[in-house]
């Protein structure tokens, strides 16, 4: 039932609803798009001039296979308020956004692993406690707040690092690394809380197995016997968390873009949302919709890899 | 901004085997969360101040013997606006999860009782709303049909369908495989009755657990989305907005910022305790139990 | 849609014993891998250029170079087809320029014309024109160029609704290569006026291809890049005809947030924070030796409308009670943090038909409770429309704060700008109340034209108008005063709640910043970096140790630090437009 060939399959089958349903919704936007992108002063032949430069006036059919045949040849239109082809800004914002949340996730895995494992481990202990308690206080922070602490304190008050802006990687190596840390920090901060209460209990899970039982009869410890064994056999449902909350946090990291005024995707979509750049806003959209159906599907490959069963 | 449990909530380990008591979790769970409601309750009669009722006179104070928590840059007593912001986090909470309950649980069960065509379709669904994280959905609705708190609502809401569904989906499954279940179909019950008499009772627990989750993190999604400028629009009190507009006095009056992300941080807090108390109080890891 | 993997189903897969079941995993997993590895190595190509398409210039900045961190970001470069403030203010007198210009002071003053005489009939007007102007594509200026730009506003081609000022044109005559004759079909005191903004603009018939993302004018600077709703970069060009710019290169950020502007100016990230949005943090800066801080007047009254049209507030006696209900002191101090002034009436003190009105209706709620039972509305409910602009949502409710006092009951609905409040506002009159600054200079007479929002009845004040068009400098400030009277008195059109300042931060060594800002344009040509070199005059403390702070932050990140956020409005300046 369950075999990649199918997977892929089902996931073609989303994304081309997907791309149906954003293309309709969009045209469900109050007003004439092309009036709405000309504003109010805008003359009617202005107004039906730009509309047919556009291709507005053809049936919607055959506006939506050319969006449609665009975007499988890299052009996601022209917008009508700037004037310019979106696909090299909506793919470079994207990479941006790309190095806030990949990093984040990444540093939320590796501390959460550790910190999880560990809060297992001494599940009875004071400092099992503590880290349970805190990974759950830090679960309540807003994003947004951690980040304006972090302006605060690390930033405005200490002069450590800047706090706002972006540098191309290739410009400034270093100065870019110095403008990604506050908000990579921010991002991981809450993260790291969420997933480290994932692999808490994970791993509360696998510590009653008969493997690590066995292990342990080995002479292994408890500790060695779960690093062992038992992280990989917590790796499938943590994993699966990962997946959802990277999908989550491409749309998710627009908030701390806003905070630390990072020119990502999300910061994209708000502006063309507010200047009514539907063009934009479309493509944007399906961008964000892409990656999250292909991680979907890399977490359900995931599964059939790691669980063969599944495959049946 | 997260929505850990959207997927996760059955593949998290429900089976415990080893079981700590965690009944101090359901009690604090339940004293945050009815403290927040109990706040949105009485702010709904009684706030120390009218929260929308500007001062000049009184921008910017700190924390005075008149106004516990200080005043915003209209005048306005801070107290009275976070008392008052709470009816907006709930509002949110409440719709939002409603309209998943209301979706997503019929049409988990539906698919795990009809298998077929109907499950094959459900589940398609299902994944082309999961191709949509709730707050991308929110910024959609916002172009769409204008920013807003209901169309904020029925984001998040839809964006937390597909949650529900699979929850209700894999505990019908395996509810389908008792013993009392084949009984009662041999007995020539019509699928519905089983559904509402013996699948929804044993459901209640997992999908109230889902129910605190995605509360949860519906308030803060309102309040990222206030935050943004769309969520609540001015002058409902929302503490999304107020961390916006508190931001700038950062400097001047720190704690401006703090007192609305303290009572976010407490909402959530306590709905989240609520729900891994339930979890286990419940025994909603566990369908059978 | 991956199956939740029962937890049962689980603790059998973790017993499995790891051998062909893992096996098969593994080299599957390889295959994988080697997929997942191509793919990293094409993203990573991507991932060290990410946010190019958010810098605001290709290589590193010319020493001497600035940054000015703007609020509103312009949508195109296009404001003959764009409405709003944002791109004129980026380009009007830095790229583009008229015949004339306002100076600071708020005076006209010859640009590209060098003079010009007004006839007897004063519908002629001569222009004697500045030679060997360039445009920035090398074409040449001269009179053809102003034939063309001036019919260009008449034609089809211009949408913005300011091109009406231009209505008035009869004929444009070349008389020589740099002599041009314009003739109006009546005499008019506010045409040359309007040739001093952007619909004055001079273009050539080669450099309006791609107006939106090309802008080809005679001024001291060009766009070398431009990041919609991040950045536009001015670069100094060799070949200007007049006094070069003082700086290189000028980088234009916009911030959405004041914080955030704000926080670079500190992180020494931008060099100024023009037309300042949060007015509260003043203080900290005016106290701090390594900025200084200037207050100047802008041409912004923030109005609040009153639908003359709709009723309750289609009669005149609740649109005084609204005047008198409102504490426009108090709206001041919640909104700008008391800068800015009150002037009473939609004309700035710069105008020469400025008249103190502000006891014309003082704030007295006993007299507005009066007014309001004649005209028999007390306790009824409006609706307030209000742009979610900072200054507007913060004024709003001050507002609504005071008629609640004299038994109005308000409602505040927030609708965001630009795109609903200009659709449900400005062109479908659908309101009762709103509130948005006006920036246009002289906008008082489009402020009160038939068909404008306010919904003003015209015919009280045409008479009155177009006897001061057409009369001298001195019968047009005393029939433009009668008009001010009528409307803003006698009929209380509408509540002038405040002027807005025109607040710029910069840091300390940072000099010809225009204090005042008389029109949208925000002249650049000036701007320069004194510290620069060094400058021994102001190595106080304060000074060199915010110039070292400065440096270092420099030397880490680097002249190329990109900021900027989304396009979205705040900014008071991008809300007018609408005046004419």
């Amino acid at each position: 039932m369950r075999t990649p060939l199918l997977l892929v399959a089902r996931t073609l089958v989303t994304l081309c609803a997907a791309s149906v349903l954003i293309f309709v919704l969009l045209r469900l936007v109050p007003g004439d798009p092309a009036q709405v992108a000309l504003g109010v002063d805008a003359t009617p032949e202005l107004v039906q001039a730009t509309r047919e430069r556009f291709g507005l006036d053809r049936p919607l059919v055959v506006q939506y296979l050319e969006w449609m045949g665009g975007l499988l040849t890299g052009h996601f239109g022209t917008s009508f308020v700037s004037g310019q082809e979106m696909s090299a800004v909506v793919l470079d914002r994207t990479a941006v956004t790309l190095w806030l949340a990949l990093p984040s996730i990444a540093l939320a895995l590796l501390i959460a692993t550790v910190l999880g494992t560990w809060a297992a481990l001494r599940r009875r202990s004071v400092d099992g406690l503590v880290i349970t308690v805190g990974s759950q206080m830090l679960m309540a922070v807003p994003g947004f707040l951690a980040g304006v602490l972090l302006v605060l304190g690390l930033s405005l008050g200490l002069g450590w690092l800047p706090p706002s802006g972006w540098v191309v990687p290739a410009d400034d190596p270093a100065a870019f690394l110095a403008h990604l840390v506050l908000p990579v920090l921010a991002l991981t901060a809450v993260q790291a809380a969420i997933l480290t209460r994932y692999v808490r209990e994970a791993m509360l899970e696998v510590i009653g197995q008969d493997y690590i039982v066995e292990a342990r009869s080995k002479g292994l410890t408890r500790g060695q016997a779960l690093v062992r064994h038992g992280l990989r056999n917590a790796a499938v449902p943590v994993l699966t968390v990962t997946g959802v909350q990277l999908s989550a946090l491409l749309v998710g990291a627009v908030v701390i873009e806003s905070v630390f005024d990072v020119p990502g995707v999300g910061s994209l979509l708000v502006e063309a949302v507010a200047g009514r750049d539907m063009v934009s806003v479309q493509g944007i959209v399906m961008v964000l919709v892409l990656i999250t159906v292909v991680l979907n599907l890399c977490v359900d490959l995931l599964h059939t890899v790691i669980d063969p069963r599944t495959r049946a | 901004m997260r929505r850990p449990q959207a997927r996760p909530a059955a593949a998290a380990p429900e089976a415990r085997r080893v079981r700590r008591p965690r009944s101090l979790s359901l009690w604090l769970g339940m004293a945050l969360s009815a403290l927040v409601v109990l706040t949105a309750l009485v702010s709904l009669v009684w706030t120390p101040f009218d929260p929308v009722a500007a001062d000049s006179s009184q921008r910017l104070l700190g924390t005075t013997g008149e106004h516990w928590l200080g005043t915003d840059k209209l005048g306005r007593d801070v107290l009275s606006i976070l008392m008052a912001g709470s009816q907006v986090a709930l509002l949110v909470g409440f719709v939002a999860v409603g309209i998943a309950l209301l979706i997503g649980t019929p049409l988990g069960i539906m698919a795990a009782m009809r298998r077929g065509w109907v499950e094959e379709l459900i589940l398609r669904f299902s994944d082309l709303l999961l191709a949509f994280p709730a707050l991308l959905l929110a910024i959609v609705f916002a172009a769409v049909f204008g920013a807003g708190t209901v169309s904020a609502m029925i984001a998040i809401g839809l964006g937390s369908v597909p949650g529900f569904a699979r929850v209700a989906r894999a505990a019908t499954l395996r509810i389908m495989q008792q013993d009392y279940i084949a009984a009662a179909r041999i007995t020539g019950l019509n699928s519905w009755v089983i559904g509402v008499k013996h699948v929804l009772p044993n459901l209640a627990g997992l999908v109230l657990v889902q129910c605190t989750v995605t509360f949860s993190l519906a308030v803060l999604a309102e309040a990222a989305l206030s935050y943004l400028g769309l969520g609540t629009p001015a002058p409902d009190p929302s503490w999304g907005r107020m961390l916006h507009e508190s931001q700038q006095f950062l400097s001047l009056q720190p704690l401006l910022t703090l007192w609305p992300g303290l009572a976010i941080a407490i909402t959530v807090l306590g709905l989240n305790l609520l729900g891994d108390g339930l979890r286990d109080r419940l025994g909603a890891g566990d369908p059978r139990g | 849609m991956p199956q939740p993997v029962p937890p049962r189903a689980r603790q059998r897969r973790a017993g499995l014993s790891r051998s062909r079941a893992g096996y098969r995993a593994r080299s599957r997993s390889r295959a994988g891998l080697a997929v997942a590895l191509l793919s990293a190595a094409m993203l990573l190509l991507s991932a060290c250029t990410a946010g190019y398409t958010a810098r605001d210039d290709a290589g590193a900045a010319p020493a001497g170079s600035l940054t000015v961190a703007l609020t509103a970001a312009p949508s195109n470069l296009d404001f003959t087809t764009t409405s709003g403030a944002a791109i004129p203010q980026a380009l009007m007198g830095n790229v583009y320029q008229g015949l004339v210009a306002v100076n600071e002071d708020g005076k006209l003053v010859p640009q590209l014309a060098s003079g010009w005489q007004v006839d007897s009939s004063r519908t002629v007007y001569t222009f004697e024109l500045q030679p060997g102007v360039t445009f920035s594509n090398g074409d040449p200026f001269n009179a053809e160029s102003v034939k063309f730009s001036v019919e260009r506003v008449k034609s089809a081609a211009w949408s913005n609704g300011l091109k009406s000022g231009m209505d008035v044109v009869k004929a444009v005559e070349v008389r020589g290569e740099h002599t041009v004759a314009i003739t109006l079909s009546r005499p008019s005191q506010s045409w040359l006026w309007t040739m001093a903004t952007l619909v004055g603009a001079q273009f050539t018939p080669n450099g309006t291809a791609k107006l939106a993302t090309q802008a080809v004018g005679t001024g001291p600077f060009t766009v070398t890049s431009w990041k919609p709703g991040q950045s536009l970069t001015l670069t100094r060009r060799e070949h200007y005809w007049g006094q070069p710019a003082a700086a290189p290169q000028i980088a234009l950020r916009y911030y959405a947030d004041p914080t955030t502007a704000t926080n670079a100016l500190r992180a020494g990230a931008v060099d100024v924070v023009a037309g300042m949005q949060a007015p509260d943090l003043l203080p900290g800066f005016q106290k701090d030796a390594g900025f200084k801080v200037t207050e100047g007047t802008t041409t912004g009254e923030v109005v609040m409308s009153m639908n003359n049209q709709k009723a309750p507030l289609n009669d005149v006696r609740v649109r005084r009670a609204v005047l008198h209900a409102v504490n426009r002191k108090a709206v001041l101090d919640s909104a700008w943090a008391g800068r800015g002034s009150l002037i009473g009436a939609p004309v700035p003190p710069t105008d020469p038909y400025y008249e103190d009105l502000n006891n014309a209706y003082p704030h007295d709620p006993a007299k507005a409770r009066e007014l309001l039972k004649q005209a028999g509305v007390d306790g009824s409910t409006i609706t307030f429309s209000v742009p979610d602009l900072p200054y507007a949502v913060a004024a709003a409710q001050v507002v609504v704060s005071d008629l609640k006092k004299v038994g109005l009951n308000v409602k505040i609905k927030q609708q965001e700008f630009p795109a609903v409040w200009l659709d449900q506002v400005l062109t479908k009159h659908d309101y009762q109340l709103s509130v948005i600054a006006h920036v246009e200079p002289r906008d008082l007479l489009s402020l009160l034209s038939k068909g404008y929002y306010l919904g003003y009845d015209s015919s009280r004040i045409s008479e009155l108008a177009a006897q001061a068009d057409a009369g001298d400098d001195a019968s047009y400030a005393a029939n433009m005063k009668k008009v001010v009277r009528r409307a803003v008195v006698d009929d209380a059109v509408a509540d002038t709640l405040f002027l807005l300042p025109n607040l710029n931060v910069m840091r300390a060594d940072v000099s010809g910043m225009p204090v005042n800002a008389p029109t949208t344009a925000l002249d650049l040509t000036r701007l320069t970096k004194t510290g620069q070199q060094g400058d021994a005059a102001r190595s106080g403390d304060a000074a060199a140790s915010g110039n070292s702070a400065r440096s270092e932050r420099a030397a880490r990140s680097g002249d190329a630090a990109r900021f900027g956020d989304d396009a979205a409005s705040g900014n008071p300046a991008s809300s007018g437009g609408e005046g004419a």
